[in-house]
């Protein structure tokens, strides 16, 4: 098991998750795609400073 | 007989006010195509044979004495299996819901049978609304009317192929991450996703809440519009929700295009295969003949889409699914799950990174508008594929092509609506998308209007 296979195995372990063995592949494949267009961001350097959106109900707030 | 099935709401709608029609004809008539070809087409999780001939029987006494509710009266229609609906099953498509039976309607789903419809049944989809491709172990796979070999798309793949079968008149769908707009692409509908918060979610089950949008689904503009305006509405229950004028978005629906201002993002045109490649210019070459003003734009924020889509969708769905997910894992197909576990290994960082992507995707949206009316690219950059033996690598191949064209809309909160825009190489129908300015609806449905009069499904690309 590489490196990658046994951090999303130990991590999912650590949460509770019950682990197969023949999702690893494809949780790795969907981290991988997140990781690789995490990429993006770093052309937004002031990203940082926007507000995010948030799920904010105002007429609960009112 | 065969054409009743295909006819629209709005001209059938007609016939039934001027008592031509009887509803009960017309619900027997879909019903019985059902019986034929839906073993075959699988867009039915739950038929509901009795009770839409009920309906139907009472809506006929009603018109016979004189009570005609409007146009939706009488009219058949298919309801997405994630809509809940009082005294039956409502799956979301999932073995874990397999018999829920909610106790109230969606509201939604409420003022659609207020207003008359008949309810068919409850469309395939799916499961849990968080795939692209139709399959379905649990309910069966829906298969594409137009070749059976090949996928109608999801998550509303039931309603579309209900559609493009003449299983029904009308249907509802929900897109989180394009899943109204891309089975209406793959089987040659129509498909609005709204401005959120404009149709209530309430009552729905949750994908990814911030993303979710409920929309109607059917064959032609004028029929979007007509249930737009009966979907469409504020819900004091519904957090989302938003006090919004609802227009009549069937009036004035023919309108000349001449000189609306339409932007093409540049990312729209990377990565498309070459049939939809081919189809993208020819539309476009058509709506410059209408008298649209058509040019390149760029918009540098969608280069955060794909990063956006995925940690917003695995993140609130793997929060929404996190008790089941460790209770019942075997409950999920493996596509599913794998999906939703990965929302559990991304961090609250990305998470945050994700929804301050979206303000900037949003402002860099408005900015546009400043330019152009609306904007127009490929519902998705592909082909529809045939089914492959290795469904879980397709399903989520499927995601990573189209979710970078589809989630735009759902992360900025920007009306989008799927026209087809011709019939590409193996025969099977291609979709583009208009988006527009918030609340903008009824000029979306102004242009596609106008697009639907050049007979996109007639376009193919073998003539």
């Amino acid at each position: 098991m590489n490196d990658d296979a046994k951090f999303i195995s130990q991590s999912l372990k650590m949460q509770g998750f019950a682990v197969y063995k023949d999702d690893i592949p494809y949780i790795r494949s969907i981290l991988h795609t997140i990781h690789q267009t995490q990429i993006a961001l770093r052309s937004f350097p002031n990203l940082y400073e926007t507000f995010p959106i948030t799920i904010v109900d105002k007429r609960l707030l009112q | 007989m065969t054409e009743l099935a295909f006819m629209t709401a709005t001209d059938l709608a007609l016939l039934i006010k001027s008592k031509q029609l009887s509803p009960v004809e017309l619900t027997q008539h879909i019903l019985n195509r059902i019986d034929h070809f839906d073993p075959t087409i699988k867009a039915y999780i739950t038929p509901l044979h009795e009770l839409a001939l009920y309906q139907a029987k009472e809506a006929e006494a009603s018109i016979m004495q004189g009570y005609y509710k409007g146009p939706l009266h009488g009219i058949p229609i298919g309801i997405k299996d994630n809509y809940c609906t009082k005294g039956i099953r409502t799956t979301d498509g999932s073995k874990l819901f397999a018999n829920f039976i909610p106790h109230q309607n969606a509201p939604v789903v409420e003022k659609l049978l207020t207003h008359g419809c008949i309810i068919l049944g409850k469309t395939n989809m799916h499961e849990l609304a968080a795939g692209s491709t139709g399959t379905n172990p649990f309910f069966g796979t829906t298969r594409n009317p137009w070749n059976v070999d090949y996928m109608p798309g999801g998550s509303s793949g039931g309603s579309s192929a209900a559609l493009a079968a003449g299983l029904a008149i009308l249907a509802t769908g929900t897109d989180t991450f394009g899943s109204i707009r891309l089975p209406a692409a793959m089987c040659g509908i129509y498909g609005l996703k709204p401005t959120h918060g404009l149709i209530s979610t309430q009552g729905i089950f949750p994908s990814a809440w911030s993303l979710d949008h409920a929309g109607p689904m059917a064959r032609s503009v004028s029929d979007l519009a007509l249930m737009l305006s009966y979907m469409a509405g504020y819900d004091a229950n519904n957090p989302p929700s938003i006090r919004a004028h609802i227009p009549n978005y069937s009036k004035n629906l023919h309108k000349s295009i001449k000189g609306i201002r339409i932007g093409i993002p540049t990312y729209y045109l990377e990565g498309l295969d070459p049939d939809v490649e081919k189809l993208f210019k020819n539309a476009i070459a058509i709506l410059q003949n209408l008298g649209a003003n058509i040019k390149e734009i760029a918009i540098p924020e969608l280069s955060m889409t794909t990063f956006a889509g995925y940690v917003t969708v695995t993140g609130e769905a793997s929060a929404f699914h996190d008790d089941w997910l460790r209770t019942y894992p075997e409950d999920y197909s493996q596509d599913i799950r794998t999906f939703f576990l990965s929302g559990t290994l991304t961090n609250t960082t990305q998470y945050i990174r994700s929804q301050q992507a979206r303000r900037r995707m949003a402002k860099a949206f408005h900015k546009a508008f400043h330019e152009v009316d609306m904007m127009l690219g490929p519902t998705i950059p592909i082909t529809t594929p045939s089914f492959s033996d290795h469904w879980v690598e397709q399903n989520l191949e499927v995601v990573r092509r189209c979710l970078p064209f589809t989630v735009p809309a759902n992360l900025t909160g920007v009306p989008s609506l799927s026209v087809p825009m011709g019939l590409c190489t193996n025969g099977l129908p291609v979709g583009m998308q208009f988006i527009g300015k918030y609340f903008c609806e009824k000029q979306l449905l102004q242009i596609a209007n106008t697009w639907e009069s050049v007979q996109p499904l007639s376009i193919s690309i073998n003539k």
